[in-house]
């Protein structure tokens, strides 16, 4: 009874370790107030160009593939927040820590060193909600049109949905910073991976815009399973009662990439070589 | 069972060798050609609570990539390191909650936090409860001058702040062994002095184990009974500091102060190594030639008005492992 009473507390400790990790992020990058107005810049840019593209494309048609003028730019808007909270940073710490040998610290820890990282990002995706999502939405709001959800249900499963997405992009920079250990450079790696992810997810344009042989290529992949899905589900391309199955893939894909980042990590630990003294 | 155990304990890096230009790297990107450094070269020794050893020799020895392994960051090649009983590499979690480490070329504080904030994240990965994290503090403050600093961002300390920053938080867990890879690197004499005075201090206070690695004799000579003396990855010498001194320096200065100047000083049975005007320091090895025969055989031939005899200190010691032959 003292057992397990005692694992308890230190249950609720170990975890406040976690979450003290993602507050300090946030903290530390709400303060990056330069980086906060050059990304509404950049975002901004970016989603009013998308808003125009669309507009000229959906001039004289009223629906593409069942999805209203109206219904795009909400997936439009919604897409680009949504990259503004997709803030995902493992990658480039990984790859300072290694090269710099900082690293050695890390694995003097006594707790995950994943899930270190994991906390941190999340940590990093709050504080983009704060200071890049929450400023967009206004604006469009504002001036664009309100992006407003299909339904309540719908917004509920966007919800879970985007979370699932944002696990599994994690996890695909979780397992290319796992290659750290071999090359120690990742160099191109990212802006690879970003551009796959860029092309394949249905970030810009949707999947359903694509040939139908293409379409079932891609749909074998993750990659839409960040962008499309969510989106989807947001404007009711998807309806709530059909959404289970995109979502239970998105899952599928969570369970796979966390074991082979499970396994890929136990033969990268073997491997450490620490930089510098 | 000692309380460290390190048994035959190896580390190979393996290292691409880099050729020169662009063919060079053109035929090293296709066909690497790699060799093996052996950093450590299967060392053993055992360690018990309380000591505090100085791991010392020379650059490259191999002293950082043995203390990585003693404290499960690195994974060896070969063999094994115990702590309590327990592997770190096999069990890193349970063994690297009772350990703590200082490493002087990079800091374990986090670049963005106050130094305070810092201590916060690690109250809470090491569990440690308020009381321990109260107690701990009031005595880190005491011998480090903790809360002087506790609310400066750790990117604007000087380094003497950010050594003791980085012990206060290696200490904050009441670890039972602590590991110290050059804590005193590139710091002034104050600094060095209260990070001597606190490794003096926590050992006596909380028994604590203390394994230094250092390139500073003084540290050596104020803290250490024990050292272990390695080159190339080999354990050349372990024992206390007088013994090792000894048997790797066995011999004496003599210290000559002439009446007048003269010229060629020479005795058959010890070497001049060192002349001033009116000195002349030989260096005699007291097997082959007691002290008093060497000062009676001088005053026969040489105005001598004076004469001391030195005993070599760590310095003398450290020359003597620069020259050893490496048998490989
Ligand atoms: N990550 C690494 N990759 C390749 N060689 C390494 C690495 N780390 C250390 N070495 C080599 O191992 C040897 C021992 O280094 P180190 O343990 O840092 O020595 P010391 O701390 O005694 O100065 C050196 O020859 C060094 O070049
Ligand atoms: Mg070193």
């Amino acid at each position: 009874m003292l057992i397990e009473f005692n694992n308890e507390v230190k249950g609720y400790v170990i975890m406040s370790a976690y979450f003290y990790l993602a507050k300090m992020k946030l903290l530390v990058f709400l303060s990056y107030r330069f980086e906060v107005f050059t990304s509404l810049g950049t975002n901004l840019i970016v989603v009013l160009a998308n808003i125009y593209l669309w507009k000229a494309a959906y001039k004289g048609i009223d629906s593409v593939a069942g999805v209203k003028e109206t219904q795009m730019l909400t997936y439009t808007i919604m897409s680009t927040l949504l990259a503004s909270f997709f803030s995902v940073n493992i990658e480039h710490a990984l790859q300072e820590r290694i090269t710099h040998g900082d690293i050695a610290i890390d694995f003097f820890r006594p707790i995950s060193i994943l899930l270190k990282y994991l906390a941190e990002d999340i940590g990093i995706a709050i504080s983009s909600i704060l200071s890049k999502l929450m400023p967009l939405l206004v604006i469009m709001t504002v001036f664009v049109q309100p992006p407003v959800p299909d339904s309540p249900m719908a917004f509920v499963l966007f919800l879970l949905s985007a979370v699932f997405s944002f696990l599994i992009l994690w996890l695909i920079s979780a397992l290319i910073s796992l290659l750290c250990f071999w090359v120690l450079q990742l160099g191109e790696m990212k802006t690879v991976k970003d551009g796959i992810v860029l092309l394949l997810s249905g970030k810009i344009i949707p999947l359903w815009l694509f040939p139908k042989k293409i379409q079932r290529m891609i749909e074998i992949l993750p990659f839409q399973y960040v962008y499309q899905t969510p989106l989807s589900i947001y404007i009711g391309k998807v309806q709530p009662e059909q959404a289970i199955v995109p979502m239970l893939i998105q899952f599928a894909w969570i369970l796979l990439f966390t074991s082979l980042l499970c396994f890929g990590w136990s033969r990268a630990r073997k491997r450490v070589l620490v930089q510098g003294g | 069972m000692a309380f460290l155990e390190v048994e035959n304990l190896v580390k190979e890096f393996t290292v691409t060798k880099k050729k020169e230009g662009l063919k060079g790297a053109v035929s090293s990107l296709f066909h690497p050609e790699k060799y093996k450094v052996r950093a450590v070269d299967n060392i053993s020794f055992n360690i018990e609570q309380g000591e505090i050893v100085g791991f010392i020799g020379p650059n490259g020895a191999g002293k950082s990539t043995a203390v990585k392994m003693m404290t499960g960051i690195l994974h060896p090649t070969m063999g094994s390191v115990k702590i309590n009983g327990i592997s770190p590499h096999k069990n890193r979690k349970a063994v690297v909650g009772k350990l703590g480490v200082v490493f002087g070329q990079r800091t374990q504080l986090y670049w963005d936090l106050r130094l305070g904030e810092t201590f916060e994240l690690l109250k809470r990965i090491y569990k440690i409860d308020d009381k321990m994290y109260k107690d701990n503090i009031k005595m880190l403050d005491e011998v480090l001058n903790i809360t002087e600093i506790i609310d400066t961002p750790v990117r604007q300390l000087s380094l003497g702040q950010r050594m003791r920053g980085d012990l206060a938080a290696a200490m904050l867990h009441s670890p039972t062994m602590l590991f110290l890879d050059e804590p005193t690197i590139g710091l002034d004499i104050e600094a060095k002095h209260s990070i001597r005075n606190f490794i003096k201090q926590i050992n006596e206070r909380c028994g604590t184990t203390v394994i230094l690695t250092t390139h500073d004799l003084g540290d050596v000579e104020e803290l250490c009974k024990r050292l272990i003396v390695i080159n190339h990855g080999k354990i050349v010498e372990d024992g206390p500091l007088n013994s090792i001194i000894e048997r790797m320096a066995p011999y004496r200065y003599l210290v000559v102060e002439l009446a007048s100047p003269h010229h060629n000083l020479f005795h058959p049975a010890a070497e001049v190594v060192k002349t001033e005007t009116l000195r002349v320091w030989f260096k005699f090895d007291k097997s082959r030639i007691a002290a008093t025969e060497l000062i009676s055989d001088l005053s026969k031939t040489y105005p001598i008005r004076d004469v001391s005899v030195k005993e070599p200190d760590i310095e003398d010691m450290i020359m003597e492992i620069y020259k050893k032959p490496v048998i490989f």
